[in-house]
């Protein structure tokens, strides 16, 4: 079996003196989409925080590449409302990470932002500023800024929140084709269940500070937990994610 | 015996806030030298802090050197030396009026721009995306606007003292009828340029890094809520005034005895 690219053992992960998880194992394959899922409030961002190495967790140990060391991976974030630097056009925004980080020519840099923003069909739009996109072409815009130092793993927060069913459908397919473009490892934090079920590789659902279920998407609709069933359920129908 | 413990916490707590202002006013001063400077976020922030801020200033500065003329013409004139009226004007506003009015405006205007910016940069996450792209803060967001604060702090005073005087000259020449080149004499001859005007520049140095540490410091400790951005914006404004009136106070009593 591969090394795990993040693997977390005995988590404790506390917002201010409330606990939000309590004794949680999280292990996260190379080259796969895992998704974490939950009812709101359960401390999925907190978790994403904490694996992306924006947050400390109290107690608990995080491994990387299977060293305990402070971690070389480069990591991409999606935000949930995205974060754009709103003084900054979307071509600066994707820029501003490869001029802040490497010394590179104008033009070189002009032929890189160009690409990302057409990966992510958003070439058009690259003078415009985030105030005057539309909500899928900002999350469009966050992926780009996120995927512009060709990262290693990409944390993407409640992707498809705030989308209607076709820009989430868009987004979903966007994602898998960054990791295959990208050869990258994804965490994607969701409720919406049907894409999850297409997109995702392993599943962990979260409920009351543990970990509910987690598995295969076909091993997850077929777990017992009464949780589980009840989150699942509701908002299953047969819709697909094309490759 | 529970007001005195209010009193006592409160104060408590003021010094704790004191001293994690120093704190990082010492950072941000001390981590310049050590990072690459971002000058096009220097220009950037001059602009917006600065340069925007002079129609304000000259506008304050001709209406303060009006007021300034008129009654220093009424004062004067009791004792019969209107001949002194620019002196009068210029050692006022050099020494005083200048720095500390233009340091109020300043912050009123761009201090609580600088706080609600780097609020709402917090609020929204821009903060978290800079970081989460290894963008250093105090590279892309604190030393810009603190050295912007430090250039166009000064630069702004000098503006107002030179408008004070154009000021009050018009309304010498225009309305009070008076000898304009006794105006000018007056001022050459009893206005010194190292005592007067760089003394008090000198204020304005220490103006500047107030009004940028308090700005600073609030916008990125401020809570993340609308309220919270407002509440951070407010208490700079009313701090940084207080300070800075305070500071005045502490350099013209060490300055003046220097002079």
């Amino acid at each position: 079996m591969n090394t795990p690219l993040i693997q977390a053992k005995n988590l404790h992960i506390y917002h201010e003196e409330q606990c939000i998880f309590r004794n949680i194992d999280i292990t996260i394959e190379a080259n796969k989409t895992t998704a974490f899922m939950g009812p709101s409030g359960v401390g999925k961002s907190s978790l994403l925080q904490v694996l992306s190495g924006q947050k400390k967790q109290r107690s608990g140990k995080i491994s990387h590449n299977g060293k305990s060391s402070k971690h070389n991976l480069k990591t991409g974030i999606l935000f949930q409302n995205n974060a754009l630097l709103l003084h900054l056009t979307v071509f600066e925004n994707v820029a501003l990470p490869i001029r802040y980080h490497y010394q590179l020519p104008e033009d070189l840099i002009h032929e890189l932002v160009m690409m990302k923003l057409h990966a992510v069909n958003l070439a058009h739009a690259s003078q415009l500023y985030p105030e005057q996109l539309s909500g899928g072409m900002s999350r469009r815009a966050a992926i780009a800024r996120s995927i512009a130092l060709d990262p290693n793993i990409i944390f993407y927060d409640e992707p498809f929140a705030g989308q209607d069913p076709i820009n989430a459908e868009s987004i979903a397919k966007l994602i898998k084709k960054m990791n295959a473009y990208l050869d990258a490892t994804s965490i994607v934090i969701t409720h919406e269940v049907n894409l999850t079920l297409q997109l995702a590789d392993y599943i962990y659902i979260f409920d009351k500070q543990r970990i509910a279920c987690q598995g295969r998407p076909e091993e997850v609709l077929k777990d017992d937990n009464t949780f589980v069933k009840s989150f699942l359920s509701p908002n299953i129908n047969n819709r697909t994610v094309e490759n | 015996m529970s007001f005195t413990r209010n009193i006592f916490q409160q104060s408590l707590r003021g010094i704790q806030q004191l001293g994690s202002m120093m704190r990082f006013m010492a950072h941000v001063a001390c981590s310049i030298p050590h990072k690459r400077v971002e000058s096009y976020q220097i220009i950037l922030q001059t602009y917006y802090i600065g340069a925007q801020t002079i129609s304000i200033i000259v506008l304050s500065a001709l209406f303060v050197g009006s007021v300034l003329a008129i009654q220093g013409n009424y004062i004067l004139g009791m004792f019969a030396a209107t001949d002194q009226l620019g002196q009068f004007v210029a050692l006022s506003v050099f020494r005083e009026l200048g720095p500390v009015i233009t340091a109020l405006l300043f912050i009123g205007r761009s201090g609580s721009t600088i706080t609600s910016e780097v609020g709402i940069m917090k609020l929204t996450d821009q903060i978290n995306a800079l970081k989460s792209m290894k963008i250093s803060i105090s590279r892309y967001i604190l030393h810009p606007r603190f050295i912007s604060t430090i250039i166009s702090l000064p630069l702004l005073t000098m503006l107002f003292n030179a408008f004070s005087i154009v000021g009050a000259y018009m309304i010498s020449h225009y309305s009070l009828k008076l000898d304009t080149g006794l105006f000018l004499i007056s001022i050459n001859r009893y206005v010194s340029f190292w005592d007067d005007a760089v003394a008090g520049l000198f204020k304005t140095l220490f103006f500047s890094i107030i009004a940028a540490t308090i700005a600073l410091y609030y916008g990125i400790n401020s809570s993340n809520s609308s309220s919270g951005v407002a509440e951070a914006s407010t208490k700079t404004v009313v701090y940084s005034s207080i300070v800075v009136l305070l500071f005045d106070y502490i350099l013209t009593s060490m300055l003046m005895r220097l002079w």
